[in-house]
């Protein structure tokens, strides 16, 4: 009987925010589904994985006609994506499955490209399939060698490298002014989602001092309860800032609020260390005036998106040189798998390595090999397997032609496209 | 002993410029090729040729820093990864360490290139020698480390006023980091000038040193700057000197070190080099 791959989902590439939503999966609804699709007459072994931007089961499926592939893809269809748009669920099969499996799991399919949540959602999905034992001997080592090249993709490229998010490019440039942040006093002005994010991320970080500024009271007050650190309002500004290190600004529709007249200029000139701004805000809340001063670095949401702009074309370029080590491991993969499906044959081979070792041995020592020529026989019976097998393993490998995954993959990302 | 000297000083830069190279590619980026084990190795190697060197002219030939401006020059780079190693250790800061070797390899391979290499022998090293000449080399290295990490605070300051947060700024240490290790610098320097020149000065005292003046071109420099990078040194405590003007401060007081040594130790017009 052949076995294959066979995967079916939807993603952000597919679908909208609102399809995806309708589609995800919390883990008992994935358990009842993993039930549904292992009592599918074809189906042997099943995972599903659930994130805000994709649902996909992948299973291992027993079907020899067309047909009979077809009827699967649609039993899937109806157990998972039944209610949504026939155009946003794909399927793929045999290597193209494999190859974006590891796609998935290395972040080359994510919304951000290479983000590392994902490798964390794949394996938490492993967990889960094994609890349900719906994994077994073909799911669990491509899920695992996907784990494996993500973490290798990961490790030898930059994919995963700088940030994406503006907000954090603003921490990561104060955190090259000062290294860590145990030592320094944050500011935050506005106490709107920006700000509470910003102070939690800083918070997060473990800073000295954290302060929420803000005109209205009362909003800075339930800001700090949550994150357990100070506030005040807006006419402690230029004392709070001559104290800190890092001045977070996140307001809305308040354009130059903060000018150099708000700031203790002269303290700020005479310090030992610069006072680094970042400021969120949409229109600037910062005027260019304050950014021309002395020992102060700011930045805007302009300067942020240029890191963000870099680090994303860094990105792309790192996914492209991820190719390759994709590649060289589905190959591997595959070559394995082949390997594998000769364990009947290796079983065989072994035994009666084994019966001709023991007929041997009769025939010379008659009934009375010593404990030594037992131990030598035995001993070069299993290195002459080892060896035996070494070249099944390399035919096995080299009976999948790297050219025809490279092509696969070629006609992966055109069907992508 | 030149047996040993000489392929010894080839050598030397040599592996202190590979080794540069080697830490040089963490301004690559992550995904840039780390090889971690081989660059400290290469490292330590140089380090361990280094303290060879010193020790076989030194015990030897009697070569102590001082005897010439070429040997001196090579041990006040010694001295400089010395400290380096010992302050920021080799791997926790790549970046710094990449500068730091390039640096010393370029002193070590003047010293190499232009000092003698036979030395008549002039006898074992002195208590005068450890009090005054390697306490000076030591802090002439600390003054080098001073001046390269307030260079350092530049160039990481002018990359983020200037918005650039390319591979090289991210290569580099914090801007904190660079003015601590500038500050500590300039104070291991200031604390061992203060030794040197003052044993120097009582010693030449006490000796009757005919040459010796205070307006001797190498006796004023060494003074100008153990006031210089004592202020460097204390600047945090200082109003109104921030981390960049005391970086700023550095970086000129490095040139300044170099100008004077240009000046004093080639012409050979100091009675330091036997006038």
């Amino acid at each position: 009987m052949n076995h294959d791959y066979v995967l079916v989902g939807i993603s952000h590439r597919t679908a909208d925010v609102a399809t995806r939503e309708a589609a995800s999966l919390e883990s008992d609804e994935i358990r009842v589904r993993l039930a549904s699709v292992m009592a599918l007459e074809s189906v042997r072994e099943a995972w599903v994985v659930s994130t805000c931007n994709r649902t996909e089961v992948l299973v291992v499926s027993e079907t020899e006609t067309h047909q009979g592939d077809k009827d699967l893809k649609a039993a899937l269809r109806q157990i998972f994506f039944a209610r949504l748009p026939f155009d946003t669920v794909y399927d793929y099969r045999g290597t193209q499955a494999i190859i974006h499996v590891f796609r998935v799991a290395s972040g080359l399919d994510s919304l951000v490209l290479g983000e590392g949540q994902i490798l964390a959602q794949v394996k938490e999905a492993l967990g889960l399939a094994r609890q349900e034992k719906t994994v077994g001997k073909r799911l669990e080592p491509l899920i695992q060698q996907a784990l494996t090249t993500a973490k290798r993709i990961r490790t030898h490229t930059s994919v995963g490298d700088g940030t994406l998010s503006v907000a954090r490019a603003g921490i990561d440039i104060a955190e090259q002014a000062f290294g860590g942040f145990s030592d320094n006093r944050v500011v935050v002005l506005g106490a709107g989602e920006t700000g509470r994010l910003a102070a939690l991320s800083f918070k997060e970080r473990g800073v000295l001092d954290l302060c929420i500024v803000n005109r209205t009271l009362s909003r800075a007050e339930e800001v700090a309860k949550e994150l357990g650190c100070r506030y005040t309002g807006l006419d402690s500004l230029s004392r709070e800032v001559g104290e800190a290190d890092i001045l977070v600004t996140a307001l809305g529709g308040a354009p130059e609020a903060v000018r150099p007249e708000h700031l203790p200029v002269r303290k700020l000139r005479n310090r030992d260390q610069p006072l680094v701004i970042v400021d969120l805000s949409v229109p600037r809340a910062v005027s260019n005036a304050v950014s021309k001063l002395s020992n102060v670095l700011a930045y805007n949401l302009d300067d942020l998106q240029k890191v963000v702009d870099q680090n994303r074309q860094e990105r792309q370029e790192a996914a492209e040189e991820a190719a390759p080590i994709l590649l060289a491991d589905v190959h591997k993969f595959l070559g394995l798998r082949t390997y594998a499906s000769y364990s009947p044959q290796i079983k065989r081979a072994r035994e009666r390595f084994e019966d001709v070792r023991e007929k041997v041995l009769d025939e010379i020592a008659e009934d009375s090999a010593t404990p030594r020529e037992m131990k030598l026989a035995h001993r070069l019976t299993a290195q002459l397997l080892d060896v035996a097998f070494d070249v099944l393993k390399d035919t096995a490998r080299d009976s999948v032609a790297q050219e025809s995954i490279d092509e696969a993959y070629q006609r992966f990302l055109e069907d992508q496209s | 002993m030149n047996a040993w000297s000489q392929p010894l000083q080839v050598t030397l830069p040599t592996v202190l410029a590979l080794t540069a190279f080697l830490y040089g590619m963490h301004f690559g980026g992550e995904s840039a090729p780390q090889p971690k084990r081989l660059r400290r190795r290469l490292g330590l190697l140089g380090l361990g040729l280094f303290l060879s060197l010193f020790v076989l002219r030194a015990v030897s030939i009697g070569d102590w820093p001082g005897r010439g401006p070429y040997s001196t020059l090579s041990w006040v780079a010694l001295g400089a990864l010395l400290l380096h190693v010992t302050t920021s250790g080799l791997d926790r800061r790549p970046g710094a360490s990449a500068i730091v070797f390039g640096v010393v390899a370029t002193m070590q391979l003047v010293a190499s290139s232009f000092g003698p290499f036979d030395f008549e022998r002039e006898g074992q090293p002195t208590i005068f020698d450890l009090l005054h000449v390697g306490t000076s080399v030591l802090a002439s290295s600390a003054l080098v480390l001073s001046g390269l990490h307030g260079a350092l605070y530049l160039t990481a300051w002018r990359r983020m006023r200037q918005r650039s947060f390319g591979p090289l700024l991210r290569g580099l240490p914090s801007l904190e980091d660079l003015a601590r290790l500038s500050r500590r610098s300039a104070l291991v320097g200031f604390i061992l000038l203060t030794v040197g020149i003052n044993f120097g000065i009582g010693w030449a005292h006490i000796q009757g040193v005919e040459a010796f003046s205070y307006g001797d071109p190498w006796v004023l420099s060494m003074i100008v700057l153990w006031v210089y990078f004592g202020l460097i040194a204390f600047s945090g405590k200082i109003p109104g000197v921030t981390a960049m003007r005391a970086s700023m401060a550095a970086t000129l007081g490095l040139t300044f070190f170099f100008l004077a040594s240009l000046a004093t130790l080639i012409p050979s017009v100091s009675f330091h080099w036997g006038e």
